[in-house]
């Protein structure tokens, strides 16, 4: 039994799984990612969970030549904090970088071990604009991305921006876990 | 033919104050002196005078004779035996037991004149029951003996006595009721009596890691009440019962984690609630062992598992707590064992009001203070209550200690640190023993009968659980 034990502990010890602990303040959790294209490099803005003393919720942006690089680099944010993306719900794209980047758009979704298989893709002509409105809760952008987000699960989306009263917001496919139909048509 | 002197006995005991030596004469007569002696503490010095020196002094009642036989007859009423060496005198002296010492036959008279300052028979302090018996268990061996032929009167109850300690001598007395206990569980039980090597019998401790199979597990090995109605019920289930002079306990054997789990007033409830309670019981057992090492592996390795909402208000709340997470917690566990010690040293109705009062505003001002977040005064609180739920003590303490090993575990393993600890915890449990049974048993094999109460009409059928 003892040595079962140390067995156990060791083994434990060896997997270093220690090494992975992180502690809560050095976590931001990303709920909304915005991608867009500047000046040919993949730009993504992400918007945390956690509000600063003005109740916004807080904003990180990195550069990157492909969205994975942009994504990677940002896991490391400034003062040792660790950016995850295991509860981002929204995944806002502009339409300049659908258009040109689908594919590396599909591959990171689907290549992605963090992002949950219930986040959401949406395409919208002005993604970071979009974004601000969201933090700064302006309009019912939330409601209608839900909304849209809902649609799109029923596989009722054809033309989904007519009934999207907050700006020109494209449900771009169901929840990219299943099969996504990221048609270029829908842009 | 001079067996022992006075001198040599009263050697043995020292300059010690209580020992009384009362100069007498049998029959009233000069030379026929004796000695009457007795330890002031354990006998009544009214009863050594009405019960032996008057009726001795009297030459009616000697006729002349003046051997230790005819003494011991003298004293009619009294239980009496002649001591013949040094060490049986000295044993009834210290049993509360007064001698007539005999010079001219160097031997003495040993009368038993124990003092009857012994408390009554009371209400159980830590095993209450609305209904059930209200009678716990004394000091007094003999009236523990008592209690238990008042329940279970029958000719094949066996009570057989042993003496340990070879400092303080103890009076145990090992229970079972013959032809029903099974007769390796005795011989083990007489085995491990006779086996016991210890100064003398104090403390519970002594009695319990002495006759534990694995002396080294915090999980209790033996049952331990006060009840003299669990004790019977238990012997009527075919365990074997141990009593020991100046504990108000019994000690029953094998204990197993199902026996440990049910509580005194579960055979007076219906078999549906009960089995409902003791399912209840085992969840509490379950949340109290693990639930501070589920939120510490959680909060430090596994933060995807927790939903965004939980997650930012505890990233919140964190924000402004200066120490780590595993500090956190070990603060909060050592926080509430405190205010629990000092609620059970408190004086009488104090300890509670204390404790409560204490809970309430330590754990508001550390919230306050930022000195711990609310989430984890929460997660420490509900597992602390959860313990209480256990209706066995000792179990409640090796909970604690399992708790605290799985904290460990997770803070530097995170949730496979936490199923190894608790793959080791069920290991131990599956190989731990009491008296020859499995510590889990009937658990394995008919885990209804030992998570659940059947019904007399079920039980009837079937042979007992032991």
């Amino acid at each position: 039994m003892r040595r079962a034990a140390l067995w156990i502990i060791l083994a434990l010890a060896l997997s270093s799984c220690s090494l992975r602990a992180r502690e809560l303040t050095n976590l931001e959790p990303i709920e909304t990612l915005c991608i867009t294209l500047n000046d040919g490099r993949v730009k993504i803005i992400a918007c945390a969970a956690v509000r600063d003393e003005d109740n916004v919720p807080l904003v990180f942006q990195m550069e990157g030549d492909t969205v994975s690089d942009a994504v990677e680099k940002l896991k490391s944010l400034p003062e040792g904090k660790d950016a995850i993306f295991v509860h981002t719900k929204n995944i806002l794209c502009d339409t300049r970088y659908c258009a040109e980047r689908l594919d590396e758009l599909k591959a990171f979704l689907r290549g992605s071990a963090e992002l949950k298989k219930s986040a959401c893709v949406f395409c919208a002509d002005d993604a970071a604009a979009l974004l601000d409105k969201i933090r700064e809760g302006e309009g019912d952008i939330s409601a209608d991305l839900e909304f849209l987000a809902d649609k799109s699960a029923k596989n009722e989306v054809t033309r989904a921006h007519e009934v999207c009263e907050s700006g020109r917001i494209f449900a771009v496919g169901e929840q990219f876990g299943s099969v996504i139909p990221l048609g270029a048509e829908r842009f | 033919m001079l067996l022992f002197t006075l001198f040599e006995l009263e050697n043995k005991f020292g300059c010690t104050c209580d020992l009384m030596r009362r100069p007498m004469r049998l029959g009233g007569r000069v030379e026929n002196a004796a000695e009457l002696i007795y330890i002031d503490s354990l006998v009544s010095s009214e009863a050594a005078g009405r019960l032996i020196i008057d009726p001795l002094g009297d030459p009616l009642r000697t006729a002349g004779d003046y051997s230790p036989e005819a003494v011991m007859a003298s004293l009619c009423g009294l239980n009496a035996e002649v001591c013949e060496d040094l060490e049986s005198a000295e044993k009834k002296l210290l049993s509360g037991f007064a001698l007539v010492y005999l010079p001219s036959a160097g031997a003495a008279v040993a009368a038993e004149l124990r003092s009857p300052d012994k408390r009554a028979v009371a209400d159980p302090k830590d095993e209450k029951v609305l209904k059930g018996s209200r009678e716990a268990f004394t000091e007094c061996l003999q009236t523990n003996c008592a209690l238990l032929r008042r329940r279970l009167k029958t000719a094949d109850l066996r009570l057989r006595a042993f003496s340990v300690g070879s400092r303080a001598e103890c009076t145990l007395i090992v229970v079972w009721i013959e032809g029903f206990t099974p007769e390796k569980l005795v011989d083990e039980m007489v085995k491990r009596v006779e086996n016991l090597r210890v100064e003398g019998v104090i403390t519970s401790s002594v009695l319990e890691e002495c006759l534990a199979d694995s002396p080294l597990s915090p999980l209790p090995q033996l049952i331990v009440t006060e009840r003299a109605d669990k004790f019977c019920l238990n012997l009527l289930e075919g365990r074997v019962g141990l009593l020991a002079d100046t504990l108000p306990l019994g000690y029953l054997a094998p204990a197993t984690l199902p026996q440990l789990m049910k509580a005194p007033e579960d055979e007076a409830a219906h078999f549906a609630a009960t089995s409902l309670m003791t399912l209840f019981r085992y969840f509490a057992l379950f949340l109290s062992l693990t639930l501070p090492a589920i939120y510490l592996a959680l909060a430090l390795y596994h933060q995807s598992l927790i939903p965004l909402r939980i997650l930012q208000s505890m990233i919140e709340a964190e924000l402004e707590v200066p120490f780590p997470t595993a500090a956190e917690v070990l603060i909060m566990l050592v926080a509430v064992d405190l205010l629990e010690e000092a609620g059970l040293r408190m004086p009488g109705p104090i300890g509670p009001t204390v404790s409560i009062i204490g809970a309430l505003i330590i754990g508001q001002s550390a919230v306050e203070a930022k000195i711990v977040s609310p989430i984890i005064v929460v997660t420490v609180a509900l597992a602390s209550t959860a313990q209480y739920a256990l209706p066995n003590r000792d179990l409640q303490l090796a909970v604690k200690l399992g708790r605290l090993g799985l904290v460990a575990f997770s803070a530097f393993f995170g949730l496979y640190g936490l199923g190894a600890g608790l793959a080791l915890i069920a290991a131990h449990l599956i190989m731990l023993r009491s008296f020859g049974k499995s510590y889990i048993s009937p658990l394995a094999r008919y885990p209804a009968r030992a998570l659940l109460r059947l019904p007399m009409t079920v039980k009837r059928k079937e042979d007992p659980t032991v």
